[in-house]
């Protein structure tokens, strides 16, 4: 058989064993996780879900535990959502109660640092059986994130806004892991950002997002990452009858940055939006991959995730459909387009359909192309020169997902952040 | 009204057409394979010794390799020791015109209504007519010579045109390009071959026939199809094999050349044994096809209809390596009882303003399962490359899957890449209007299938369009939901 | 030649009860019926279910053509027995050339009734001559069926085809709406053609308008899904000039609002 995984490097057991007796919740599990851990070991690039993406380096890093580190809030001011908000802050993993602000919420709606959680209730951890290495190496060390669970019936106004922050070297790594259930009838909306500063670090994320009968979950995800910093996180959602989830991901900057969204829907008539818009510059590489699994019938699901990629940006998308045998009356959609700006790019997509029932309606699109020239000339010859008019076009490309932002300040960063990624860009930052 | 599945038990599926077996003296080399198997086949053909070293080098890589397994239908590790890699018929002598060749084997071409005659039905129509591991006879060779166009079986190609044979077989799929192409190198007993020189335009169709009859084996065909600067050929394959409840093995290797500004339309119509509605038997259709664009505005264009086979692993491809070539892939696949298929296609744009197009239809009935499975690539140096894919699945009944897995990757920004892709239900709607101007369920099937289909239906060869619309039906019938 | 007594019917896996309740109408042949109702009143439910379209469960009653019981026939069996429905929303099939589905649909007719199958040029001859009268255009027998077609030539291309399939009993379901008035002519011209005393025509519609062009001898009211009232050509004068209301109320029946006000 070959190979197909990479070795970690001695220096995570050598992290694991510094760390461990500091871990809150159960030892023993975190030991059998680790060992889960290495067995499975780092997934090459033979292994179908990581073919475009490459761990190599990042098995080969001799990971460090964050040190501790104080970020001042001013330092953070351009990551924060006004308003009407509430915020939970974690920096290196750890969460900063004074950058935290969850005064005045609503009652029925409980916020709590994961690692009080877990000291609570061990069985949070329980992915000592992982399929999925990362999720082991998360089960075995992670200790910070949000604990997050809204009663019945609650719909909360304000919106949360989960801020991941790194600090320091690039050898860094933490493993935050979020947890949250919107119980029946409620209503959520969060906001999560992770902003990497200094030279970045390893994240492995890790998030369970669960949404009872006719309960609605709203996210906004933005990533703003450093050049050497290093994100690869999972999302796992699951959706009850007539739930409603949807999710809107700006990816900007990070040497390598993966999304991962497995989502389960298991009630009928739920309702899933999957959007995103992935910008890479040089050296940096964004993997988008997505498995959304109709297991009742009469759902509905769309994902819409547009890439730009200009000069030594990698991007990769994979977005799968699947539909059970008894998910008849399935609605599902996929589009994936990608603009590419430069002679040195790549994009690898690939929209997947695996379908077993028969009364369904399922499609996908993927398109790879340049600028419309027609809307460049047009642009030039109302004196607009050739860098601006295109950073007006690829703005306008992904504008269409910013939109669906639910936090004006959400949709404003993005902005910037995408401006500030196109060449020509710095010339339409007034426009916004 | 009968449901959906009280009208798929009352048809239990229909009777394989093509399921005789031709009673035949034969020969056949010991079961198993081995280097002297290797050297028996090549020593059977009086082949050179570069190409026994050839195939014994196939081998060696063949070796080191193993049964894929990132396909979609599951498949156990196949005894390879268990087939026979030789077995033809016993020909006293080598016939010297048509009306020499055997009369049973005449007669079974007969049954399967491609009579070996040069008049008649087929007067449109070269055929090559491949019989287990042996080519038996080639129709219309002389009138072809006149024009330069050389058109017989791959081992008389060995004798006749070693320079040409030597040339280009593997120049397009290597000897170790993967596990069952590395097998048909070592092991290939006959096929087609065609060369069509300079500025000629192919006046017929070339065809093959291709027959597995004997138990036991497997077909190792390997054609190699060369159109020279400015030539046009059309080339067609049909298959069949006898009904049995054991699977064959057919592993086979198409190689295509163009020049600059030939082209080659390549057309498969592929019948091969299904298996029963309980999935015993069947062929496993495990084909290697690739084109080469070599020359500048050439251009291959596959067209299959895949409507047989127990499982179906192919991927007929294109390589655009000249400026302004052009490759299609128009495709209608159909799985029905417990028929399986992964096929698609792999379009690499290596050349600048390459263009290419897929077409993949693909229809699930019964407990069937298919996967289109796509590759297009566009390199750095596809200046201007353009390609649009469309793949369309259809489900008739609540037992099948239908599959979707394209590639995408570009590294060139001017490239323009499309991909769209539906899967539905056969429509209900249609089915009822057209029950309701009198057509029966079985035929408003076929006709939504047809029209399902047409775009690529429209890419077949006359000969073949009336045949495979028929087949079509045929195929699907007992599926109706 | 068609006979429905009391005929009770539902939509299939939806719990909105009866939508046809014990219906009655006799057709005899060379006869011309007018269905008239308001919206939601169940006209299209019959039509369907004399076509024998899936998802509708006869509760009760019978319908038997020419004696024959015509809700145990298939779609096809119902065809050959010479029964038409020309679609309120005809289908499109997306591949399939007009003309070669009503040749497959004529010749799968005259094979169930045992007659000679009809060969391509005789076909032709046929069907541009019928095109002609009902004012098919040539290019439009190429092209794919109802693909693509205006809502006016989908219209065509039904009468197109009761044209050449020449039925015993023709269901025409709101043939009328979306037509501009030449198109209504046409069409109207087309029945007209066919009219004859061995036919049978049942004309579905909300106005009265085509029941200018197309004069019926018996019109009915569709209410609720009950014929609440029978009457000669002069009903469907009435209903144009007072309101499905005023008959309504003369009837003694309610109707909920949105029905009336669609009725206008």
């Amino acid at each position: 058989m070959p190979v197909r995984r990479f070795d970690p490097s001695p220096g995570y057991a050598a992290l694991f064993d510094q760390v461990k007796g500091a871990l809150p919740g159960d030892g023993a599990l975190r030991e059998r996780s680790f060992e889960r851990f290495q067995e499975l070991g780092f997934p090459n690039q033979r292994v179908e879900a990581w073919k475009y993406t490459s761990l190599k380096t990042l098995a080969e890093r001799e990971p460090s535990a964050p040190a501790q580190a104080s970020v001042g809030l001013d330092a953070l001011e351009p990551y924060l959502l006004g308003g009407d908000v509430r915020r939970l802050v974690f920096v290196n993993g750890r969460l900063a109660e004074d950058l935290s602000s969850i005064d005045g919420l609503p009652s029925g709606l409980t916020v709590e640092g994961f690692a009080k959680q877990v000291r609570a209730n061990g069985a949070l951890l329980a992915d000592a059986e992982a399929e999925r290495s990362l999720t082991a190496l998360n089960a075995a060390m992670a200790e910070g994130g949000a604990a997050i669970a809204l009663a019945d019936g609650i719909v909360v106004e304000p919106v949360l806004q989960l801020l991941f922050v790194t600090t320091g070297d690039p050898s860094l790594m933490v493993n935050p892991r979020n947890v949250v259930r919107v119980g029946k009838e409620a209503t959520l909306r969060l906001a999560e950002t992770h902003v990497a500063l200094g030279e970045g670090g390893f994240t492995n994320l890790v998030n369970e997002f669960t949404v009872d009968v006719d309960g609605t979950l709203e996210v906004d995800k933005l990533q703003f990452g450093a050049p050497g910093s290093v994100l690869i996180g999972q999302t796992a959602m699951r959706l009850g009858e007539r739930a409603r989830l949807s999710q809107t991901t700006i990816t900007a900057g990070g040497n390598l940055v993966r999304n991962e969204s497995l989502v389960r829907l298991e009630g009928r008539h739920t309702d899933l939006h999957l959007n995103g818009v992935y910008v890479p510059v040089s050296g940096e590489h964004v993997d988008t991959v997505i498995r959304v699994e109709h297991n009742a019938p009469d759902c509905e699901s769309n994902q819409f995730y547009k890439g730009i990629l200009q000069t030594g940006g990698h991007a990769a998308f994979a977005g799968k459909i699947f539909v059970d045998q008894i998910a008849q009356k399935t609605n599902a959609y996929q589009q994936n387009d990608n603009l590419m700006l430069s002679r040195d790019a790549e994009i690898d997509t690939k929209p997947e359909l695996e379908i077993y029932a028969d009364d369904v309606k399922c499609s996908h699109g993927a398109t790879v192309g340049e600028l419309d020239e027609t809307g460049l000339f047009y642009l030039r010859s109302r004196g607009v020169d050739l860098a601006t008019a295109e950073a007006i076009l690829s703005f306008a490309f992904a504008g269409e997902v910013v939109e669906k932002l639910i936090h004006e300040d959400s949709q404003h960063q993005a902005r910037r952040l995408i401006l500030e990624r196109l060449d020509g860009g710095e010339k339409l930052a007034e426009l916004i | 009204m009968a449901t959906a599945l009280e009208t798929v038990q009352e048809y239990t599926g229909h009777e394989y057409k093509y399921g005789f077996y031709t009673d035949i003296e034969a020969e056949y080399a010991p079961k198993g394979l081995d280097e002297g198997i290797i050297r028996f086949i090549s020593a059977k053909k009086q082949e050179p010794a570069w190409l026994t070293e050839w195939r014994l080098d196939a081998y060696r890589r063949f070796q080191a390799m193993e049964q894929p397994d990132w396909q979609k239908p599951e498949v156990g590790i196949i005894d390879l020791q268990a087939i026979s890699y030789y077995a033809a018929p016993v020909q006293k002598e080598k016939p010297k015109s048509l009306d020499e060749i055997d009369p049973e084997i005449r007669r079974t071409y007969e049954k399967l209504g491609i009579p070996i005659e040069e008049q008649k039905l087929l007067s449109g129509v070269a055929v090559d007519y491949v019989f287990d591991s042996v080519s038996v006879a080639t129709t219309f060779k002389e009138k072809l010579k006149e024009l330069g166009i050389v058109f017989c079986s791959i081992s008389e190609a060995v004798q006749e045109h070693p320079e040409l044979v030597r040339k280009y077989l593997g120049s397009v799929v290597p000897q170790g390009d993967n596990y069952f192409a590395a097998l048909n190198s070592a092991v290939f007993t006959d096929g087609s071959f065609v060369y069509v020189p300079k500025g000629v335009r192919c006046p017929m169709e070339l065809s093959t026939y291709f027959r597995i009859n004997a138990a036991g084996t497997g077909q190792f065909e390997r054609t190699l199809i060369i159109a020279d600067e400015g030539s046009y050929v059309s080339y067609l394959e049909g298959c069949t094999a006898p009904q049995r409840d054991e699977h064959q093995l057919h592993a086979a290797v198409v190689e295509l050349v163009t020049l600059d500004d030939a082209e080659i339309k390549y057309s498969t119509v592929q019948n091969w044994y299904p298996g029963d509605h309980e999935g015993r038997g069947g062929v496993y259709n495990f084909v290697t096809k690739r084109g080469l664009c070599r020359g500048k505005r050439s251009k291959i264009s596959w067209t299959q209809v895949e409507t047989g086979s127990a499982i179906t692993w192919k991927y007929p491809s294109c390589v655009l390596q000249g400026d302004d070539s052009i490759g299609e892939f128009y495709s209608v696949a159909v799985t029905n009882n417990k028929q399986q298929a992964d096929t698609g296609t792999k379009m690499t744009h290596i050349g600048k303003n390459t263009r290419s197009r897929i077409v993949s239809k693909g229809i699930s009935a019964g407990r069937g399962d298919q996967t289109y499975r796509g590759l297009v690539r566009v390199l750095k140096s596809a200046e201007g490359a353009r390609n649009h894919t469309q793949c369309d699945s259809m489900l008739i009944g609540d037992q099948c899957g239908a599959h979707t897995v394209p590639y995408i990757e570009v590294k060139n920004p001017s490239a323009k890449v499309e991909h769209e892709a539906t899967t539905s239900k056969i429509s209900e709607d249609q089915l009822f209007y057209c029950r309701a101007r009198g057509v029966s369920e079985e035929d408003a099937v076929a006709l939504v299938v047809n029209g399902f289909c047409r775009e690529v239906m429209d890419e077949l060869p006359m000969e073949f369009a009336v045949e495979a619309r028929k087949l079509l039906g045929i195929s699907l019938e007992g599926s109706v939901g | 030649m068609l006979k429905i007594e009391n005929l009770h019917a539902e939509i299939e896996d939806v719990d909105e009860g009866e939508i046809l309740k014990g219906l009655d109408l006799e057709v005899r042949p060379g006869e011309v019926h007018a269905i008239m109702g308001p919206n939601g009143s169940g006209k299209s439910t019959l039509a369907y279910i004399l076509a024998g379209r899936d998802g509708y469960e006869v509760t009760e009653g019978s319908v038997t053509f020419e004696g024959e019981d015509l809700l145990e026939m298939e779609p096809e069996e119902r065809a050959a027995a010479g029964l038409f429905l020309a679609f309120q929303y005809p289908i499109e099939i997306p591949g399939v050339a007009n003309m070669y589905f009503l040749r497959t649909a004529l010749n799968a007719i005259k094979k169930a009734r045992g007659e000679p199958e009809v060969d391509a040029a005789s076909f032709m001859r046929l069907l541009r001559a019928q095109a002609e009268i009902v004012g098919v255009r040539p290019d439009l027998l190429k092209r794919e069926v109802n693909f693509g077609f205006s809502g006016g030539e989908k219209k065509r291309n039904e009468i197109l085809q009761m044209a050449v399939l020449q039925p015993k009993l023709a269901i025409l379901d709101e043939t009328d709406s979306g037509l501009d008035i030449d198109a209504l002519r046409t069409v109207a011209d087309g029945v007209n053609q066919l009219r004859s005393p061995e036919r049978g025509i049942v004309v579905i519609t909300h106005y009265q308008r085509l029941l200018d062009y197309i004069v019926p001898d018996h019109v009915h009211v569709l209410v609720s899904g009950q014929i609440i009232r029978s009457g000669g050509k002069e009903l469907a004068i009435e209903l144009e000039e007072k309101g499905y209301a005023d008959v309504l109320a003369r009837a003694g029946v309610s109707l909920p609002e949105g029905a009336l006000h669609a009725a206008g």
